[in-house]
């Protein structure tokens, strides 16, 4: 049981390319850390740093407040599952499992029974003497899992473990590996780069790109409160609306004009609602609106929704929902709607609602607040 | 595919298989063949009345040089020296493989590339340092400086096979292991071992082969009395005391290639998968 910190984390590989530039993160004991990214921002770096499977250039990285920096991975107390599973070839199951307790000089009797619970926690049981290249994809996660659940460390570290799973399996891993977090309570970092297991999993997560975490922050805020424009458009599927406008005063509020349309002709207003007060510096400066497709929809959501009417260019029925796409300031622009409220109509009507409106600088794409 | 065609196919096959085939035959049948039949019969008849004096002969009595012992004796040290060298040469290639794909390091890749310069390096080249270094640590004239030899100038090319082989495993499996506690050496016996029978298999024929084969480093540094055996089969055939025995010549010539023979027919299935196989599946 223990939590992470990680100050001040610079990484430069051999071939002088700075890979990690300064990462701060925390998290408390039993949280879940989720590192996501592109592919190539650093992910890996970081969590093999944490690993002890990398060296750390500058910084400092602590577990249970303990400084780690030089140990080696065998005395930092974790464990870890890999993206390709790295199960040993040679070894059986059981055998894969009982590797690292051997070492450990764990008793034999001990290490039966350890390898009798992970094996009943991961239905595991029937496979225990099977070689690697005798099990499926599926199969080779589980025992991958279990042989990081047998030491029963304080700190799990994974690095996209799923990825190489079809769909369906993906999901079904996905909430076992949430259920085992929840009843081990184990603090867990996570690589992944799918932003919707980022959202699904993490009590905490990270968003990197070139090696700067660009936020962190629980999924809500990560999701509700994007700080810069890639933030809200790598989170979220679709992504994030992001919609050219201007801002104005009228009377006592602020609102953003934006147009709508293939040819702009039509300009709605869109009052911002709170108007904080710093945005007096943007009056009539052009900003990017940020809206997810969920906010303009056909439902009143707020009373602080307002009508607007837009065009359809193409209309895709996901099942549950409608995704419109339109025009919106010269963008193309996502909104969810109920299927039975398009036809085969050129216009709808659609609530916008406000409450949630994020805005960025067109410039360096950072929030305005 | 046509008959015809297929037929020609055999044919081709077939006649390549005996045109390869010829010389063992004519050295079998000679060597069972008693000189009168050998001067008067065909060379590729069968023999009349096939007898094994010659072998006896070859392997026990026939003069190489001053000694009159036959091939027996270098036979034996053919093999005190090869099966040192060849173990030691492949132990310690699969070490340096295992060095330079898993724990690289700063000019790995430098070192790598001198190692592979060094399976060009002809034989001649050697000759001379390699003496005066034996000299100079004290081995001349020894069978352990013979190993030595043969260890150095084979290592290029056993840590060049498992480099290749060990340079497709995951480093994932490396970080794996490091998690779960092993060091350098529980790496190499408990992961990587277990897993590298086919380039050991390869690996061991080839240096097998070329060692027992050898003639230059044999004749260069080899004592009188450590003489291999290709060594005391040249010394064999061009000593002759009036008629020259081409029966005892044949079999002794067969004597000496046996072994290789022998490690290819055991272990040539592997060998033809190890140099395809590479990858390693987990
Ligand atoms: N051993 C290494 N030497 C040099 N560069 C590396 C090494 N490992 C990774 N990199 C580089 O560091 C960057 C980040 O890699 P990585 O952490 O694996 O990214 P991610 O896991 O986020 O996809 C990449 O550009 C990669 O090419
Ligand atoms: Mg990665």
């Amino acid at each position: 049981m223990a939590n992470l910190s990680i100050r001040n984390i610079r990484k430069t590989y051999p071939n002088g390319v700075e890979v990690l530039k300064g990462i701060n993160l925390d998290i408390a004991d039993g949280e879940f850390l989720i590192l996501v990214g592109g592919s190539g921002c650093g992910k890996s770096t970081l969590l093999n740093m944490i690993a002890g499977l990398e060296s750390v250039t500058e910084g400092e990285i602590a577990i249970g407040a303990k400084r780690v920096n030089d140990l080696p991975p065998k005395d930092r107390d974790i464990a870890m599952v890999f993206q390709s599973y790295a199960l040993y070839p040679s070894m059986s199951v059981r055998e894969n499992i009982a590797f690292g307790l051997s070492l450990r000089k764990v008793p034999k009797a001990e290490q039966e029974a350890t390898i009798a619970r992970v094996a009943k926690l991961l239905q595991i049981e029937a496979l225990l003497d099977r070689r690697p290249a005798q099990l499926s994809g599926g199969q080779r996660q589980r025992v991958a899992m279990g042989r990081a659940l047998a030491r029963e460390p304080q700190l799990f570290l994974f690095d996209e473990p799923l990825s190489n799973l079809d769909a369906k399996l993906r999901v079904e891993m996905r909430s076992e590996i949430k259920l085992l977090h929840k009843r081990l309570g184990i603090t867990t970092v996570y690589v992944t780069h799918d932003q919707i297991e980022a959202m699904t999993l993490g009590d905490k997560i990270a968003v990197m790109k070139d090696g700067v975490v660009q936020q962190f922050g629980t999924p809500d805020e990560i999701y509700q409160r994007p700080t810069n424009t890639f933030v809200a458009s790598f989170m979220g599927s679709p992504p994030m609306n992001l919609i050219p406008a201007t801002l104005a005063a009228e009377g006592d509020r602020v609102v953003a004009r934006v147009s709508v349309g293939e040819r702009g002709a039509i300009t709605a207003t869109l009052p911002l609602s709170p108007s904080p007060s710093a945005l007096t510096a943007w009056m009539n400066r052009k900003v990017l609106l940020g809206l997810r497709p969920e906010q303009i929809s056909d439902t009143v959501r707020a009373s602080e929704s307002v009508q607007i009417s837009i065009p359809v260019t193409l209309t895709e029925i996901t099942g549950a929902d409608a995704l419109v796409l339109t025009k919106i300031g010269g963008v193309s622009v996502v909104c969810r709607l109920h299927p039975q409220s398009v036809g085969a109509r050129d216009w709808v009507n659609v609530q916008v609602d406000m409450t949630h409106a994020v805005l960025f600088d067109q410039q360096s794409g950072q929030r305005i607040d | 595919m046509s008959k015809l065609s297929r037929a020609c196919i055999y044919a081709v096959l077939i006649l390549a298989a005996l045109y390869t085939l010829a010389p063992l035959w004519v050295m079998v049948a000679t060597s069972l063949k008693s000189l009168d039949e050998i001067r008067e019969g065909s060379l590729i008849a069968a023999p009349l009345a096939p007898s094994l004096s010659s072998w006896g002969k070859a392997w026990s009595s026939a003069c190489s040089g001053v000694r009159c012992e036959g091939l027996q004796p270098f036979f034996w040290n053919s093999l005190i020296m090869t099966i040192p060298a060849v173990l030691i040469s492949t132990f310690v290639g699969a070490l340096n493989g295992y060095v330079l794909t898993q724990w690289r390091f700063r000019g790995s890749e430098v070192l790598f590339t001198a190692l592979l310069v060094g399976c060009f390096i002809p034989f001649q080249v050697v000759l001379l340092p390699m003496a005066r270094t034996l000299g100079a640590i004290g081995l001349s004239d020894s069978v352990i400086g013979l190993i030595f030899v043969h260890v150095v100038y084979g290592l290029a090319f056993t840590t060049l096979f498992f480099r290749n082989y060990y340079v497709s495993i995951p480093a994932d499996l490396m970080k794996a292991a490091r998690v779960d506690g092993a060091g350098f050496f529980t790496i190499f016996w408990r992961i990587l071992m277990p897993i590298s029978g086919p380039i050991f298999v390869v690996c061991i024929i080839w240096q097998f082969t070329q060692i027992w084969n050898d003639f230059l480093f044999g004749v260069a540094f080899a004592g009188s009395d450590s003489q291999p055996i290709t060594v005391a089969l040249n010394n064999l055939v061009r000593t002759s005391t009036g008629v020259k025995e081409y029966n005892v010549d044949m079999a002794a010539a067969i004597i000496a290639a046996l072994p290789t023979l022998f490690v290819y027919i055991v272990a040539g299935k592997y060998f033809v998968r190890g140099l395809t196989a590479g990858a390693v599946k987990g």
